[in-house]
């Protein structure tokens, strides 16, 4: 992860057969996608499955089916990482209605969030950029978000995942987090001061 | 990027405040606000000016300054499931786009017309032919296996096959350069879903709130609902998409060129012009719409994704569906629920939104052209659901407004068919595309439609399916049992009349009896239907079920009474016969067991002064029928029917002879006593009670009257689903008796005190077993 070596050079060593390499790269997205697991996963299961655990699932196949992983630039290996994770929360909650038997209620619920976790997975943190150069900014700048968020306060980021990426109003949100909308406005406040200091002057 | 390494420095050990000089000023509240307003800016597409709110407060300058840094790196960099998507346009809609610099094929780009659920749709130039068509990108080249691209192929070179005239006809379906795509035929026009918008605005409605989730209504403003699709599969879109020039932003689907307001004014909702005129022609077009779609039900192929966003209007008026054969790749892997998805859950029929692999066949369709000109002549969606979870549960659970409730202008014949095809089962609605283009048809000839509202029945088993609890189904006992007395009011109506009415008003009077005979049946058969199937899980001791059962037990005995002596309706006799005799057994045990209910309750054995030997030996035969009879229940399905009668009708005769060797004989009277004092108006039906007091044929239809009445309040009630009150008893039953008190003569009310004799003090929570006559 050190900033002397990109994704890309990371990638290429991996390829070339460095399991330490592999390891670092796969690192590297270790909290953007657990960032992506715990808004896909959603509040609602989350009691039933783990977000770490999806994310550790998810980095042991993606270091098993490497090899077979064709591509050559990050987006395409975060993509890769994203439809893995897609396929083992998948399989989790098959599992997982498997062993319930069969709950319409809960298929429905279940088919629900996992439309909107994969509609999460596909647009993911992916915007378009106006350039190519601008499209890996924008992503690795998604990285970094997750990193970033990782190194608030609970609070703070809380509010803010709520928020920006599980879309709730701050009414919602502050119903979430028990408490005032009062409150969870000057936390949100605060995590976007102080968020823009973890990430430095990047803007 | 090249910050990447500062990361590590940041305060992570800390409050922002440990920071943070300004710690206090962070809690200002004008922060919060001014921050808001800034994102609030950002999720309405607008680039808002850093600076301007800078200077708004100069003396936060500084904190508000990162906020808004921070704000635009969460922004920017989490598209996720902030109600945004309006980032800036996305540059693959590039007129310059480099697509329009190579051919694909045969076909050479001009220029972006618009992006849907599907990919980008272009105008293109069909080289070979020197024709213009509009060329469908598909977007899920890189993420398809070859078994869901082969599965593409198929659905759309079946799409192909269709020719008719409201069909978008498709010219070829290719793949080049890994670039899947479809030509077809440009149609000058605008999709529904566009018209609706603007009728909208001309109507001064303004646009359909939508809530932080709803990130594609497709009636919000166009960069959204159509730029989400291409969001998701940014990077798997063509190859070419890179390009550095930003584009206009996307406008709808294949809406070609910018006339829209023609036919918006074609299609006004201007009430000073032929309102008529305006509901005859959504009708026409819903019409072809419809036969369209019967063309293709009959190739074998379900559009399954008809909405506003796929019928397009061209300026002559003609509708023409489009997409066939594409929504089965909504489904596919990697191109999961792109985009516009409120915008097609709106339209789902509740058969695609339970999420069941159940196969949808062509009725799907027939729902969600209904649902989709609902929406044109009301303007406003069936379910205006926020969220996609919402619509689910309402396009499962909610009947639709009556469009009619929304505009009374609209035809009543043309609610009854688009409500009729929004039936949430499948089996409720047109039965094919084919019988709704009929129903239409006939109602733009001004014939009678076939189309009926929904009879008592259907709204009572609709009612019983959004009401599942035990409590709706005791109310739907109720109600049902009341209508059951109504019914059987008509018939002995029928029959007094007969001596007088002439001929023919008797003739209408039969039949009318005899529709409500029907339908009283129905009624009941689905009483039954419930107590049998439904309240099987309830947990002992089942009284909601008894209660079900015996009321459907009375209605029976109504029937083969009024039946009895009709030759016409033998067979009919016979059924109703048959279907009693299988209630009469199951109910000949529940009856004593309702005698034994009303038993068990206190305040009947304080009135009749049960010793603690009765008490107790009473609830030991209640402990020792509810035990004999979940034995004689047990296997129940494997018994044959006299196997089954025979148990009943044992187990029943052991509870009489208890309870007829506990008890003593005035206390047997005293408990028929109580039992009439509870059955409420019902109790003057009762052929003991009728001879007894001599009734009039003048007192009896005033008695009828009064039940009718009483009815007609808790009917009332019912409709708005309010439950009836807990004093039911007192509010409803207990007045209407008063009233039929006052038609009695002075004899008859001696006669009456002597059948009830004094009142019963205290509150019975069971009703008594009915008015079943001892078997």
């Amino acid at each position: 992860m050190s900033a002397a070596t990109t994704p890309e050079e990371l990638l290429h060593q991996a390829r070339s057969g460095s399991a330490d390499q592999l390891g670092r790269l796969l690192e590297i997205y270790r909290h953007y996608l657990r960032l992506l697991a715990r808004v896909e996963i959603g509040r609602s299961l989350q009691a039933k499955l783990d977000a770490s655990d999806l994310v550790q699932d998810t980095l042991l196949e993606a270091h098993r089916s490497f090899p077979r992983f064709r591509g050559s630039s990050e987006t395409q290996f975060v993509c890769w990482l994203r439809q893995i994770m897609a396929a083992n929360l998948a399989n989790l909650l098959r599992r997982y209605l498997g062993t319930q038997g069969r709950d319409v209620r809960l298929e429905r619920e279940l088919a629900v969030r996992l439309d909107q976790s994969s509609r999460i997975l596909d647009r993911g943190l992916f915007d378009r950029g106006s350039s190519p150069s601008h499209q890996v900014f924008r992503r690795e700048q998604a990285v970094l978000l997750a990193d970033a968020l990782e190194k608030l306060p609970e609070n703070y980021r809380e509010v803010i995942v709520l928020r920006h990426l599980e879309g709730l109003t701050f009414p919602e949100v502050s119903r979430r987090m028990g408490r005032s909308v009062d409150s969870v406005e000057k936390l949100w406040v605060r995590g976007l001061a102080q968020l823009r200091q973890v990430m430095g002057g990047v803007s | 990027m090249t910050d990447n390494s500062q990361q590590h420095s940041g305060p992570t050990d800390g409050r922002a405040g440990d920071a943070e000089p300004h710690d206090a000023i962070l809690d200002d509240p004008r922060l919060a606000q001014a921050a808001q307003e800034y994102l609030g800016e950002l999720e309405s597409g607008k680039r808002p000016d850093r600076r301007r709110w800078l200077e708004r407060y100069p003396d936060l300058a500084e904190p508000l300054g990162q906020c808004l840094d921070g704000l635009e790196l969460v922004y920017h960099a989490a598209p996720l499931a902030s109600p945004l998507s309006d980032h800036p346009a996305p540059p693959a809609a590039a007129t310059s786009d480099p697509a329009a610099a190579n051919p694909l094929g045969d076909f050479q780009i001009v220029r972006e017309i618009g992006r849907g659920g599907m990919g980008i749709v272009y105008e293109a130039v069909q080289l070979s032919l020197g024709r213009r068509v509009a060329l469908k990108v598909l977007p899920f080249a890189a993420t398809f296996d070859s078994k869901h691209l082969q599965r593409f192929r198929q659905e759309a070179q079946a799409a192909a096959q269709l020719h008719h005239t409201n069909i978008v006809p498709v010219y070829a379906v290719g793949c080049e350069r890994g670039i899947h795509f479809y030509a077809m035929q440009l149609i000058e026009g605008q999709s529904l879903d566009a018209l609706i918008r603007q009728l909208r605005e001309q109507a001064g409605m303004g646009p359909l709130e939508i809530g932080p989730a709803d990130t594609s209504s497709p009636s919000r403003n166009r960069a959204p609902s159509s730029s989400g699709p291409i969001d998701a599969t940014g990077d798997w879109s063509p190859p070419w998409s890179d390009s550095g020039a930003a584009g206009p932003p996307p406008t709808d689907v294949k809406r070609v060129e910018p006339a829209p307001t023609q036919l918006s004014s074609h299609f006004s909702t201007d009430r000073t012009g032929n309102e008529r005129e305006r509901y005859r022609t959504i009708a026409k077009c819903m019409l072809q719409a419809a036969e369209a779609l019967e063309y293709a039900h009959q190739q074998g192929i379900v559009h399954r994704d008809i909405k506003p966003a796929n019928l397009l209007i061209d300026f002559r008026g003609t509708v023409w569906i489009t997409d066939f054969g594409l929504a089965h790749f909504h489904d596919a892997p990697g191109l999961t629920q792109t985009g516009d998805i409120l915008g097609t859950v709106r339209y789902m029929s509740p058969e695609q939104a339970s999420g069941q692999r159940v196969v949808l066949d062509h009725r799907t369709d027939v729902y969600s052209l209904a649902a989709t000109f609902y929406e044109w002549l009301t303007l406003w969606p069936v379910f205006a659901g926020r969220t996609r979870h919402s619509l689910l549960s309402d396009v499962l659970n909610r009947d639709p407004r009556s469009p009619r409730s929304i505009d009374r202008g609209i035809p009543v014949e043309l609610e009854i068919i688009v409500l009729k095809a929004l039936s949430k089962p499948a089996a409720d609605r047109y039965a094919s595309a084919q019988e709704l283009a009929d129903d239409l048809r006939r109602f733009l000839q001004d014939e009678p439609i076939r189309g009926k509202r929904p009879s008592l029945v259907e709204q009572a088993r609709k009612w019983s399916r959004r009401h599942p609890s035990l409590v709706a189904a005791a109310l739907l006992v109720m109600f049902l049992g009341l209508i059951g007395s109504l019914v059987s009011n008509w018939l002995i109506t029928r029959a007094n009349d007969r001596t007088t009415a002439a001929l023919a008003q008797e003739r209408l009077r039969a039949e009318e009896a005899e529709r409500s005979f029907q339908q009283a049946r129905q009624a009941v058969d689905f009483l039954i239907q419930v107590g049998q199937e439904e309240l099987v899980y309830e947990p002992p001791p089942q009284g909601l079920r008894k209660r079900v059962l015996e009321t459907a037990l009375v209605y029976y005995q109504d029937f083969i009474a009024q039946r009895r002596g009709n030759p016409s309706s033998q067979t009919e006799l016979i059924a109703v016969q048959n279907r009693l005799k299988k209630i009469l057994d199951d109910l000949s045990v529940l009856e004593g067991a309702g005698q034994l209910v009303l038993l068990s309750e206190p305040v009947v054995q304080a009135d009749l002064a049960l010793d603690h030997a009765q008490r107790k030996r009473i609830e030991g035969i209640a402990k020792d029928f509810d035990q004999r009879r979940s034995e004689a229940l047990h296997n129940f399905n494997q018994l044959s029917f006299s196997e089954r009668r025979s148990r009943f009708l044992e187990l029943a005769r052991a509870n009489d002879r208890a309870m007829r060797a506990t008890l003593a004989q005035p206390q047997m009277q005293r408990l028929a006593q109580i039992t009439l004092q509870l059955q409420g108006p019902r109790a003057f039906n009762q052929p003991e009670v009728i001879a007894r007091l001599r009734l009039t044929d003048l007192q009896r239809q005033t008695i009828r009257q009064i039940e009718m009445d009483t009815f007609a309040s808790v009917w009332a009630e019912v409709k708005h689903k309010r439950p009836p009150p807990d004093d039911f008893r007192e509010k409803v039953l207990q007045p209407a008796v008063e009233k039929i008190l006052k038609v009695l003569t002075p004899e008859q009310l001696i006669q009456w005190k002597e059948l009830v004799g004094p009142s019963l003090q205290g509150v019975v929570e069971l009703p008594p077993p009915g008015s079943v006559p001892p078997l």
